[in-house]
């Protein structure tokens, strides 16, 4: 299966949270199963900086309401092989920060990752010509929406699949609706059923309903996103309707970085086999610490 | 020794904790926490490490080698988070060999399962209510087991034993995207 990943950040080069582990690890584990993967995310300075990447055909454009927004698709392969498609907009995605600076957001972010989706999606179908894609949180958001809503693009996707992946519910992409236009869709769209959000445009409510898939991080917390309205910020109804679309995958552990056996920031190594360094360790950490050492028996012995 | 490598925040439970905290320092456990955010939830913490000098730590800021040290030290790892999406600490710990003790919640249910010392399974402890006296429950039933060497082994033996790679997780999305394949050429 060809599967294009869609997201705002990829680590370890642009990298706010969990997101980026995500994005840095997961392509390479489908890889690994045989999945022909590849990742279409924003060119950043530090990922252009790092991986050094060769134009892929002509400038194109976006139009989002009324104007032509052009960017050139920028291709690399990661260290580990995986091919990436950078969308390279640098009034947009030149800046220092990902989604903002010195503890401020970017005021047109919500025009920043509308372009980028929907260029994601325009990638995709004449580029990367993926079987699925595989949106993650608000930011690619735009991609599922113009899969299947937007004009130029649904009919040749017609036969992709559009997955989404909710990382953090608490930000949705939520904009006033005099902003629908940069959308580039039909104003049918907006309605309650899809986009429309308490008078307002919801990027992720569109994405949700509009996916083949929805998953989330965990499959306790899609339940609970689904059926705790305090959890589900407003959008549990939605996500209840998925039904059985809606599923909780667990994200993977770094074992590379969290593994005893190798650790070199611990004082000494330990595996099951070898159990007794854990107990060195916790005599070193209570001294470290200058925490007294108990009297009463310890297992570690 | 209990370890906490976390956010100072309510989202993490430390709320219901400091609430606990004189009924868990009741039960001869020292507890190591890393941890910042909140102010006034850092000094609750720092006034409770001057009334256990020789129970606690808050250490704020910060440190992964610190995280690291921790994580290699516990016995127990506490995470007795309000929610929780996925988590991972609660996975590194496991790896470690620190028995988790968390809230059922997120996640946190779906990596964590109740030790049986009759059945010999699960690899931590759980709790349901928000609320401290559910969480100190928790942190005594694991301390009980402690004092058995051969059962502490065990579930530590089971902590070891559970994998959460993202060859697994690689695996669970491609699976469900052929059923979702399925399903769309079924239509």
């Amino acid at each position: 299966m060809r599967i294009a990943i869609v997201a705002a950040e990829i680590g370890p080069w642009a990298k706010v949270g969990g997101l980026a582990d995500v994005i840095g690890a997961l392509p390479r584990a489908l890889a690994n199963r045989g999945a022909e993967t590849c990742v279409i995310a924003p060119a950043y300075p530090a990922l252009t900086a790092a991986l050094k990447p060769n134009q892929l055909g002509d400038f194109r454009s976006v139009e989002m309401g009324g104007a032509n927004e052009s960017y050139r698709v920028l291709g690399a392969n990661t260290p580990a092989g995986i091919p990436l498609f950078l969308i390279d907009h640098p009034e947009m995605f030149g800046r220092a920060g990902i989604y903002g600076e010195n503890g401020r957001e970017y005021g047109d972010n919500v025009r920043r990752f509308i372009f980028f989706g929907r260029a994601a999606a325009a990638v995709a179908a004449d580029l990367a010509r993926p079987d699925l894609i595989h949106a993650h949180d608000w930011h690619a958001a735009a991609a599922v929406l113009a899969m299947r809503a937007e004009r130029a693009i649904r009919d040749r996707m017609k036969s992709t699949l559009a997955v989404f992946t909710i990382h953090n519910l608490a930000f949705q992409g939520i904009f006033e609706s005099h902003d629908f236009p940069l959308l580039g869709l039909d104003w049918s769209w907006y309605s309650v059923e899809v986009l429309e959000f308490w008078g307002r445009v919801n990027l992720m409510k569109g994405a949700i309903v509009l996916a083949d898939g929805v998953s989330t991080v965990s499959p306790t917390y899609a339940w609970e996103i689904a059926h705790d309205p305090e959890l589900g910020f407003g959008l549990d109804g939605v996500l209840r309707a998925k039904g059985d679309r809606l599923t909780g995958i667990l994200n993977g552990a770094d074992y590379d970085e969290w593994d005893p056996a190798r650790d070199r920031l611990i004082p000494k190594p330990y595996s099951p086999r070898r159990r007794a360094n854990k107990k060195y360790c916790l005599d070193v950490l209570r001294d470290d610490l200058r925490l007294p050492h108990p009297a009463n028996p310890q297992p570690y012995r | 020794m209990i370890g906490m490598v976390t956010r100072m925040t309510p989202q993490k439970g430390v709320d219901i904790l400091a609430e606990a905290l004189d009924t868990l320092m009741a039960l001869d456990i020292q507890l190591v926490m890393l941890a910042s955010g909140d102010p006034a939830l850092e000094k609750i913490f720092q006034q409770a490490q001057e009334r256990y000098p020789d129970r606690m730590r808050l250490i704020t800021g910060f440190d992964n080698s610190l995280a690291h040290r921790i994580m290699a030290a516990s016995n127990m790892f506490l995470m007795p988070s309000r929610f929780e999406p996925c988590g991972l600490t609660q996975m590194y710990a496991l790896r470690y060999g620190a028995a988790p003790i968390v809230r059922a919640t997120g996640g946190l249910r779906d990596t964590v399962s109740e030790f049986n010392p009759r059945t010999r399974t699960g690899n931590g402890f759980l709790f349901s209510e928000y609320e401290p006296t559910a969480l100190s429950g928790a942190v005594a039933r694991a301390v009980e087991i402690f004092r058995h060497p051969a059962k502490w082994q065990v579930l530590v033996g089971n902590c070891f034993r559970s994998d959460y790679s993202w060859d697994r997780a690689a695996g669970q999305y491609l699976q469900w995207f052929e059923r979702l394949r399925e399903e769309r050429t079924a239509v």
